[in-house]
């Protein structure tokens, strides 16, 4: 008589294959494929669960922090402008505050006196208040925020 | 397919939420095929990270003729194939060679058939030997063997992952599967002995 092959005893343990109708008539009359199929069976119900194959919870998370530090990078040209014009824009603010115009040396007041009578000729009917300056430069701080925020921040 | 299509787009379009709904669907199957290919604990984490960064930065380039679960599992592979060839480790060809080289492949040991009485194992005693025994196979035999049993992924699936003839993956399957029998029995007799 002869035994099953292992090939054939897999197909009778798989419940994806179809096997043929003769090996299981083999099967009802031979205990030494019996017991070899019993081995299959209990082999493939175990390899049907994780063995403990699992990632941290937190996995996706840690994927999506690298993602973001990548894309930061990608975007530090942007973040350096914004802080170059933030910092000259502070600068300006405090100097202006500040009358920094007294502390400097007098070549540059005459220059700064220069460049401020030219800006009012060009613009002779406007009266612009030091107020409104500083309102303008802090909306268009904000502006550059909102523009770059979305970018840098990732949306959730 | 209308679904997953959709989804891609989302990430596409800079939906982040949608690239981390990708991640809790995939990082299973990712999972599964890196921690069976690579035995080195402390790599295994990183490596699929490194999966889904790349899957990130590629995904505009999938060309959706195949099924995403197989481009992301095929990424997996790659990542695992490689990690193993800049280590060094050996892979299924170089094993097959090696047995050769010993006097009588891996595979004609394989295709003997017993004709004597076997042991019966319980499932408890196979759950508790499987672990190790998979580690004894080689990692392609590792995979195919995961990818069918845990992933539920078909032949085509798994030779579209590794890029293999579905007749190979069949043949490495029922190859695999076989040698894992045969170790088990021979652990459990070695265990008898020591009792």
């Amino acid at each position: 008589m002869r035994h099953l092959t292992d090939t054939e005893l897999q197909i009778l343990a798989d419940q994806r294959e179809k096997a043929d109708a003769a090996l299981e008539v083999h099967l009802n009359s031979c205990r030494l494929c019996q017991d070899r199929l019993k081995n299959y069976r209990a082999m493939f119900s175990t390899l049907s669960e994780d063995g403990g194959m699992l990632l941290p919870a937190d996995f996706a998370e840690t994927v999506m922090q690298r993602i973001e530090g990548k894309t930061s990078d990608a975007f530090d040209w942007q973040e350096n402008s914004l802080m170059i014009v933030s910092g000259a824009s502070s600068l300006a603010a405090a100097g202006y505050f500040l009358e920094a115009k007294n502390m400097l040396p007098a070549e540059w007041t005459v220059a700064l006196q220069e460049f401020w009578a030219g800006l009012s000729l060009s613009m002779p009917d406007v009266q612009v208040p030091t107020t409104i300056i500083f309102a303008v430069i802090v909306l268009m701080l904000t502006a550059f925020s909102e523009k770059l925020l979305p970018k840098r921040n990732l949306q959730t | 397919m209308q679904a997953e299509l959709e989804q891609i787009d989302r990430v596409l379009s800079g939906d982040n939420s949608a690239f981390r709904e990708l991640i809790e669907q995939y990082q299973a199957l990712v999972c599964h095929v890196i921690y069976r290919m690579v035995t080195n604990e402390a790599d295994r984490e990183e490596l699929c990270q490194d999966v889904f960064m790349k899957v990130y930065q590629n995904l505009a380039g999938f060309r959706r003729n195949s099924r995403l679960s197989t481009w992301i599992g095929r990424i997996a592979y790659n990542t695992a194939i490689n990690y193993l060839r800049k280590k060094k480790l050996p892979l299924l060809d170089d094993f097959a060679r090696q047995q050769d080289d010993a006097g009588g492949s891996l595979f004609e040991r394989v295709e003997s058939e017993a004709d004597g009485p076997e042991t019966v194992l319980s499932e408890s005693e196979v759950r508790s030997m499987l672990h190790e025994a998979i580690h004894q196979l080689t990692p392609q035999y590792r995979v195919v063997v995961t990818l069918y049993h845990l992933d539920g992924l078909s032949y085509r699936e798994i030779g579209d992952i590794m890029d293999l003839p579905e007749g190979t993956v069949k043949s490495y399957l029922f190859r695999g599967r076989k040698l894992l029998k045969e170790t088990l029995l021979a652990q459990h007799s070695h265990e008898e002995l020591l009792k």
